[in-house]
């Protein structure tokens, strides 16, 4: 498992993200409540989208905050943004925990195609606005980039698998992958999103 | 294990849309950073790239379980070795446990049964929100709504009147307002004492002693619903099971038993108990036990709890018998308060 968050260069970070980075190192518990409060349901609606399992999903973002509370200097604010910070690591481990399970599902053979496990999110979905423009940026790509980003990212697949399962070369999968993300970046940056 | 792969800069040029996607597997992941660490044009790329992706992320947001709130902050424990923020893991986990318990209550359609305390489960609630908020005020934190009365039953009467209509997971939201300022009191190396209900006690006392009584009301609450009670774990027991002990002067003192020049030893046994050689009398010294009460730690606790009554615990005397009756008799005092 890959536990270390990558960090790359990028704007300039927030107040708001250096003060909580600096008051986590001081071990001040009510930053990290405050980050939580911010973040929480993006996180938590990330995990349990690629999971699809509520148990899970609530076991990964308890790490995911856990591993900032443990470890905030992991985080730099001056290469890449607590949101994208936060969302990599549950992403990864979500990945992680969804490519786990396909192992031991194999590994235990057969078993009845499990299906797909939706879980209720109507009555709870609070999607935070700015998504909004993303769904936007995702429903305007191309479909084949469309559905090769979903697979990737939301069905937990390596491009590997992606190519597998829309029958392409690994090489188009990568670029579809590379394009679509492009786009959306694009989009988001011609609307001033904050990273 | 695969070994890692080497990759060209146009390899990873390409493999940037899966890596920001997570989408390599772990050795082609790692491959690639090697090669970002330097080339600082690919890494702004990838960067771009993951950014994007935490936004796609983003679309799904969900409003997460209640606990998962208290389950984060409750492992907020800088160091266990700290006392106060060992006290404020266990009033944190036995707050989380109150507050389930209450949840089910609900839903059970329970909130108006009457619990072991004579209030109904709802007003129950309404009295720990009552309760948490009187040791918030007494150190000097302002939490609304904001109510002077400081005796109990008359500051939950308060409560009760205040809060009638508003729905248990409103009281429970006024409740966890106090809880977390009481928390982040009790860990804020600033300050030290609190004085209230006729106590005056340190930060990690303070909070054991929220945390003691929230346990024993989520224990009534669990018998409203059918369920056996739900002892701490061991290392929470032994805070609360060594607040007993070392209270149990002042408890006879409340109860007026005080027994001047004699000594008592309190051995509680089980996971979490310990011995306290104690004098009988407030500010004396401990000398030699006139007698030793042992006892289990849970029933001991139950009984400081006022939830056993003296005869009902099982227990062993060694030596004068009345002055163990006294013991007994003092034991429930502090929660009487």
């Amino acid at each position: 498992m890959r536990d270390a968050v990558t960090v790359h260069p990028r704007t300039v970070p927030t107040q708001w993200e250096c003060t909580a980075r600096e008051r986590l190192m001081r071990r001040d518990g009510e930053a990290l409540g405050e980050v939580y409060d911010q973040y929480a349901s993006f996180v938590y609606g990330l995990a349990l989208r690629v999971i699809g399992d509520r148990h899970a999903a609530e076991d990964v973002s308890q790490d995911v905050f856990i591993a900032l509370w443990e470890r905030p200097a992991a985080f730099d604010p001056a290469r890449g943004s607590l949101r994208t910070w936060l969302g990599t690591l549950a992403h990864r481990r979500s990945v992680d925990w969804v490519r786990r399970e396909e192992a031991r599902r194999r590994r235990a053979e057969r078993a009845a195609s499990r299906g797909d496990l939706p879980p209720d999110v109507e009555e709870m979905a609070t999607a935070l606005v700015t998504a909004e423009r993303v769904r936007a940026a995702l429903d305007l790509l191309p479909p084949d980039q469309q559905s090769a980003i979903h697979l990737a990212y939301f069905g937990g697949k390596t491009y590997r698998q992606v190519a597998e399962v829309l029958a392409i070369p690994e090489g188009t999968a990568k670029s579809r992958l590379r394009l679509g993300l492009r786009r959306i970046a694009d989009a988001l940056e011609a609307q001033g999103a904050e990273w | 294990m695969t070994p890692q792969p080497e990759l060209s800069d146009t390899d990873v040029e390409e493999l940037l849309g899966a890596y920001a996607l997570d989408a390599c597997d772990p050795a082609e992941a790692a491959a690639v950073e090697v090669v970002l660490a330097r080339r600082p044009d690919l890494a702004a790329e990838a960067a771009r790239l993951a950014n994007a992706a935490a936004w796609i992320g983003a679309t799904e947001a969900l409003e997460p379980p209640r606990g998962l709130r208290a389950a984060v902050m409750g492992t907020t424990r800088p160091d266990p070795d700290d006392p106060n923020e060992t006290a404020v893991a266990l009033y944190r986990t036995q707050s989380e446990q109150f507050e389930e318990a209450a949840r089910l209550v609900a839903d059970a359609g329970g909130l108006d049964e009457v619990t072991t305390n004579g209030l109904t489960a709802y007003e129950l609630v309404v009295h720990e929100a009552a309760q948490e908020s009187l040791l918030a005020q007494a150190v000097g934190r302002t939490v609304v709504p904001e109510v002077p009365t400081t005796d109990i039953d008359a500051r939950t009467r308060d409560f009760v009147a205040l809060l009638d209509d508003r729905s248990l997971v409103a009281v429970l939201d006024v409740w966890r307002e106090s809880v977390d300022v009481n928390c982040g009191w009790a860990t804020d190396s600033a300050e030290g004492v609190a004085r209230w209900r006729g106590l005056e006690l340190d930060r990690a006392d303070a909070v054991v002693v929220r945390a003691f009584e929230t346990w024993i009301h989520a224990d009534d609450l669990r018998r409203v619903l059918g369920q056996p009670g739900r002892p701490p774990v061991p290392s929470h027991l032994a805070l609360m099971a060594d607040l007993a002990g070392r209270s149990l002067g002042a408890s006879l003192a409340l109860v007026g038993r005080v027994r001047p020049g004699k000594t008592a030893r309190l051995v509680l046994t089980g996971d979490g108990g310990g011995a306290w050689t104690v004098p009988m009398e407030p500010g004396a010294t401990a000398a030699d036990p006139d007698v030793t009460l042992t006892a289990d730690v849970v029933d001991w606790c139950l009984l400081v709890g006022d939830r056993v009554s003296p005869s009902a615990i099982p227990h062993r005397v060694d030596g004068d018998a009345a002055l163990a009756a006294d013991l007994l008799a003092a034991a429930p005092a502090l929660a009487t308060l």
